[in-house]
C-alpha cells in the first residue's frame, strides 16, 4: 500500500521500464514519480524507454466503436460544462471555502473542492476542507500515509459533490447518534450511481467490514457493498442504489462480509433527498 | 523502397492539425473535443478493447479518457509528445486501471472500494522518430526474443504489474524487469534502424 518509500537514483533506473509501461505496483509508481519530481539527475533512461511505448499502441488494429459512445462523450462534456458553470456561479455567490495553506495536499484533478449547488452539502465541503486544515495545523509532522489518507478522503468528497451537482441526483448527510461519531456525505445519481465519503470511523480488524445499506420506506434493508477502514478513520465507497424517494442510507459494522441483515447499532445514517428548491 | 519523406510529412501535418484542435479544447470549445474524438475514436477503442477484453468496459475507458483530455487539455505540452501519444496514453492508463480494479488480487492504491480513481494524466516522453508504419512495427514486435515480447505484451496489453508477470510466468522479478527493459531497447533500435533487428552482438547484451 502507500508508505514512505524513498528510492535511490539507481533503484529508480531499475524501475524505469516498468514505469513507462505502467506496470509497477501503485506504491512504486508513486515513489518513482516523487523521485523524478525532485531529482536533479536527468534520468535519460525514461525518455529512451518511454519513447518506444507509443508504438505499442500503433500495433493495435483500430476498431470502430458503437455510435452511442460518441453521444455519451458529447453528453459528458456538456455535463462537465454545466457543472463548472454551476460551481463557478455558486462560488461567486457563497463565501469562499477557506484556502488551504502551503502544505495542502496536491489535488489529483485540477479542480478545487467547491461548495455544491445544493446548500445542504455546502457546509460539509467547508467542513471537509477545515478537517484537512486542522489536521495539518495540529500535527508537527504529517506522515506520508496520513497525507495520502487525507488526499483520498478529499478526492472522495469532491467526487460526491460532483455527482451531487448533476441533474436528478439525490444527496444524503450521514450522521451518528453519538457525539464525535462517524459522519459522511453521499450522492445518488439519476443512473443509480452511489458515492459515499465518510470519516470518524473506527478501524476494522480481522474479517470485520462496514456495510452500506439502502432502506426504502418499510422494506428490508438491502446491502449495497462493504469496505474496510484503517487507522485514519476515513473511507470512500462506490456502488449502486436505486434512485427512489424516501431512501435511507445506513452504515453498520459487520463481523464479516456477506451480511444479509444489518447488525445493530447503526454507525451512521441519513435520508436521501433531492436538493431543495 | 518506401518514400520516407511522404510518411514524415503526413505525421507532421497530422501533429499540426491536432495541436490546433487541442488549443481549441483548452479554450473550452466542446466541438473541438468532438473533432478529436472523431479522429481517434477507432484507435482509442481498439487499444481499450485489447487491454480490457470487454466491449462495455472499453467504452467506459474511452469515455473517461476523452473527458480526461477535455479537462486536462491546458496541461498538454507539445514539446513533450504528440497529441496522439498523449491521448492514447490516457486511454491506455484508463483501460489498465479498469482491468486492475476488476482483478481481485491486484493491489489497489487506496481503500478497497474507492470511487472512480482520481484521474491521473500519465507521463509521456517524445516518441522515437521512425519511418515504420503500423504493420512494420507489428513485425518489429514479432521479431523480438519471445520472452521479451511476452513481458511487454503482458505489461502493456495485459495490464499486469511486473510482480504479477513474475508470478504468472514463474520467473524471478529481476528477470522480468530485465526482459522489459531489453524488449524496449531492442524495439527502439529496430524503430530507429528502419526495420532491421540488430544482431545480438550489435546490441552488446544478452538477448535473454
Amino acid at each position: 500500500m502507500t508508505g514512505n518509500i524513498t528510492l535511490s537514483c539507481e533503484q529508480v533506473g531499475e524501475l524505469a521500464a516498468g514505469y513507462v509501461l505502467d506496470a509497477l505496483e501503485p506504491a512504486e509508481t508513486e515513489a518513482v514519480r516523487a523521485h523524478l519530481d525532485t531529482c536533479t539527475d536527468r534520468h535519460d533512461e525514461f525518455a529512451e524507454l518511454g519513447g518506444v511505448v507509443p508504438y505499442l499502441a500503433e500495433t493495435v488494429e483500430p476498431v470502430e466503436p458503437p455510435s452511442r459512445l460518441r453521444s455519451r462523450v458529447v453528453a459528458a462534456v456538456a455535463d462537465d460544462i454545466r457543472a463548472r458553470a454551476g460551481a463557478a456561479h455558486r462560488e461567486r455567490l457563497a463565501p469562499p471555502v477557506p484556502p488551504v495553506g502551503a502544505r495542502s495536499p496536491a489535488r489529483a484533478a485540477d479542480r478545487p473542492v467547491v461548495a455544491a449547488r445544493r446548500s445542504p452539502l455546502a457546509w460539509v465541503a467547508a467542513a471537509a476542507a477545515a478537517f484537512i486544515i486542522l489536521a495539518l495545523a495540529g500535527a508537527t509532522v504529517v506522515t506520508q500515509s496520513e497525507l495520502e489518507a487525507m488526499r483520498e478522503y478529499e478526492r472522495g468528497v469532491a467526487a460526491v459533490l460532483d455527482l451531487a451537482a448533476r441533474d436528478g441526483s439525490q444527496t444524503a448527510i450521514l450522521t451518528s447518534d453519538e457525539a464525535g461519531g462517524a459522519q459522511g456525505i453521499a450522492a445518488i445519481g439519476s443512473d443509480g450511481r452511489l458515492l459515499v465519503a465518510l470519516r470518524g470511523l473506527s478501524a476494522t480488524s480481522g474479517t470485520q467490514v462496514y456495510e452500506a445499506w439502502a432502506i426504502a420506506g418499510d422494506e428490508s434493508p438491502v446491502p449495497l457493498g462493504d469496505f474496510r477502514v484503517d487507522e485514519h478513520g476515513t473511507a470512500t465507497f462506490a456502488g449502486t442504489a436505486a434512485s427512489l424517494d424516501e431512501l435511507t442510507l445506513a452504515i453498520t459494522l459487520e463481523p464479516r462480509p456477506g451480511a444479509t441483515t444489518p447488525t445493530m447499532p447503526i454507525v451512521a445514517a441519513g435520508k436521501a433527498a433531492p436538493p431543495p428548491g | 523502397m518506401k518514400s520516407t519523406t511522404g510518411h514524415a510529412d503526413d505525421v507532421a501535418a497530422r501533429d499540426e492539425a491536432d495541436g490546433k484542435i487541442l488549443e481549441r479544447i483548452a479554450r473550452g470549445e466542446a466541438e473541438a473535443l468532438e473533432d478529436l474524438y472523431d479522429r481517434y475514436r477507432a484507435i482509442a477503442y481498439g487499444v481499450a478493447l485489447r487491454v480490457t477484453g470487454d466491449a462495455s468496459v472499453a467504452e467506459d475507458s474511452v469515455q473517461e479518457a476523452f473527458i480526461g483530455a477535455w479537462r486536462n487539455a491546458a496541461r498538454y505540452d507539445r514539446a513533450r509528445a504528440s497529441v496522439k501519444t498523449w491521448l492514447l496514453s490516457i486511454v491506455h492508463h484508463r483501460a489498465v486501471d479498469a482491468v486492475r480494479r476488476r482483478r481481485p488480487t491486484t493491489e489497489l492504491p487506496a481503500a478497497d472500494t474507492a470511487p472512480t480513481p482520481a484521474f491521473v494524466v500519465p507521463d509521456v516522453w517524445p516518441e522515437v522518430s521512425t519511418r515504420l508504419d503500423g504493420e512494420e512495427i507489428r513485425a518489429a514486435l514479432a521479431s523480438l526474443a519471445s520472452s521479451q515480447r511476452e513481458a511487454l505484451e503482458l505489461a502493456y496489453f495485459g495490464g499486469f504489474t511486473q510482480q504479477e508477470i513474475a508470478t504468472r510466468t514463474g520467473t524471478p522479478l529481476g528477470t522480468v524487469k530485465s526482459r522489459m527493459r531489453l524488449g524496449l531497447v531492442s524495439l527502439r533500435r529496430i524503430l530507429e534502424g528502419g526495420g532491421e533487428r540488430p544482431s545480438a552482438t550489435l546490441l552488446g547484451e544478452a538477448t535473454e
